[in-house]
């Protein structure tokens, strides 16, 4: 059985991938550092970006072995420079 | 210790601040006593200070070593069309002298670094972090949580700002729980690289002036565990929790770091990807000499599309960097080509591209910007 999530980009990654977010199918196990590797291979433009970036799951910051849950709303917040 | 009353002059003015409970006379004199430090008078610092002189609160201290640049004027509202070229701290006093003579504004004019922070922060209650680059915004995170100082911290990218407060006081969250390292250079752009949306600083740099003023008054719940994300495009907040983290290696269980580092190298400022080899280069005054000539060379313009709206060379033919090695063949073979970007970064990595495919190539030193400085004072800079 897989997992649906929802994943939603913030600053850079929003204006690289030029989307909000997109509806994801993942088999029942996946981590947040596979699901930085999927979205990476999805779309290969923003890899180095993903990297960079830190994942919330359901508005809490969570760490790479976070075990993705059928629902999760899931943040992608890359780190932001400008003043 | 309130080292002041408040005059005539000053009841009146704040008199709508008297009449909220939450700050009063006794929350209006805390504000004229408490000491706020804005790092940087820019995008975010402008519109933090021009509150917060308003408001009465002061010193106020500002550090930058910067000068007003007419690019800044969109944004950056401490400074006038007049003001270009003045030094921001001192357009910076002259601005909110004029709007509140009853603030004191101490100017810093100095590059924050870590020999100077510890002494600077050290002054003051309140710092805002309005800075526009990574190497100091680790440095005054670190100064603050070493000093037990609440860190105001706002950044911004286009049309996405993010704001917390790192306060060490409660035992909250540092800059460094949320990302303890740096990006690599070059992977996250800045204002300049990326552009802003002129207002979003305005949002962004108030909610920071907001916060400061709760601190010092002791009222509300800050941001602290939490961080604010705003999107001006969607109009919309969001709010994550932030938690401390118990590995950070500045506020965690067993701090690494004690005191403060080098952080330009931390940040890899200045570090290139590659070794540097030099790539065959030509200046801007070389440059005309070809054009005024018969021309026997393509001009490669490898900017992106927006930035030829800004300014551009005549006769050039635009291949943005990151589409060039997909379109190798619409570039001449039988012809040299020079390569330009803004400042010249880019049209090297194109050169090294094109040389690498076969082609002759040549980088324009210092890119369209320096033909504007050197060439043209009449093209528009960016």
């Amino acid at each position: 059985m897989n997992v649906k999530v929802q994943v939603r980009y913030f600053a850079l990654l929003r204006e690289t991938t030029g989307s909000e977010g997109e509806k994801y199918s993942f088999p029942q196990g996946t981590t947040i550092l596979e699901l930085r590797t999927q979205l990476g291979s999805h779309r290969p433009e923003v890899m180095e970006i993903l990297s960079e970036a830190r994942f919330a799951v359901n508005e809490d910051f969570v760490d790479d072995s976070y075990v993705l849950a059928d629902g999760d709303f899931v943040a992608v917040i890359p780190p932001v420079s400008g003043g | 210790m309130s080292q002041s009353e408040l005059g005539k002059k000053e009841l009146e003015r704040y008199s709508r601040h008297l009449l909220i409970p939450e700050v009063g006379r006794g929350g209006q004199l805390s504000l004229k006593d408490g000491k706020v430090l804005l790092i940087g008078a820019g995008g975010l610092g402008s519109p933090a200070a021009v509150y917060l002189a308003s408001a009465g609160v002061g010193p106020l201290g500002i550090v930058d070593f910067d000068r007003v640049e007419a690019s800044n004027l969109h944004r950056q509202i401490l400074h006038f069309d007049g003001d270009v070229g003045k030094k921001k701290t001192e357009s910076a006093r002259e601005t909110l002298t004029q709007l509140n003579p009853h603030v004191q504004v101490i100017t810093h004019d100095t590059r924050l670094h870590k020999e100077n922070a510890l002494s600077i922060l050290g002054d003051y209650d309140v710092i805002i972090d309005g800075t526009d680059n990574f190497p100091t915004r680790y440095l005054v995170n670190d100064a603050c949580v070493l000093l037990g100082k609440p860190n105001v911290y706002g950044s911004i990218f286009r049309f996405d700002g993010q704001a917390s407060v790192f306060d060490p006081r409660g035992d909250g969250p540092c800059y460094r729980c949320l990302y303890p390292e740096p990006p690599p250079p070059g992977v996250v752009p800045s204002c300049a690289e990326g552009g802003v949306l002129g207002v979003l600083p305005g949002i962004i740099g108030v909610i920071q002036a907001t916060e400061a003023i709760k601190i010092i008054l002791g009222k509300g719940d800050t941001l602290t565990g939490r961080l604010l994300l705003y999107n001006a495009l969607e109009m919309s907040f969001h709010e994550l929790k932030l938690r401390k983290d118990p590995h950070c290696p500045l506020c965690g269980t067993n701090p690494t770091v004690t005191e403060l580092i080098d952080y330009e190298g931390f940040c890899r400022i200045g570090e290139s990807e590659e070794p540097a080899e030099a790539v065959a280069s030509l200046t801007v005054v070389e440059l005309k000499e070809k054009m005024e000539g018969e021309r026997s060379f393509v001009l490669l313009d490898v900017r992106e599309s927006h930035e030829t709206e800004i300014c551009q060379l005549t006769g050039s033919v635009l291949i943005p960097l990151g589409q060039l090695a997909n379109r190798m063949d619409e570039v001449p073979r039988a012809t040299p080509v020079i390569a330009y970007c803004k400042k010249g970064i880019r049209g090297e990595k194109a050169v090294r591209l094109l040389n690498e495919a076969g082609f002759t190539a040549t980088n324009l030193e210092g890119g369209i910007i320096a033909w504007a400085e050197q060439i043209d004072p009449e093209m528009a800079r960016y």
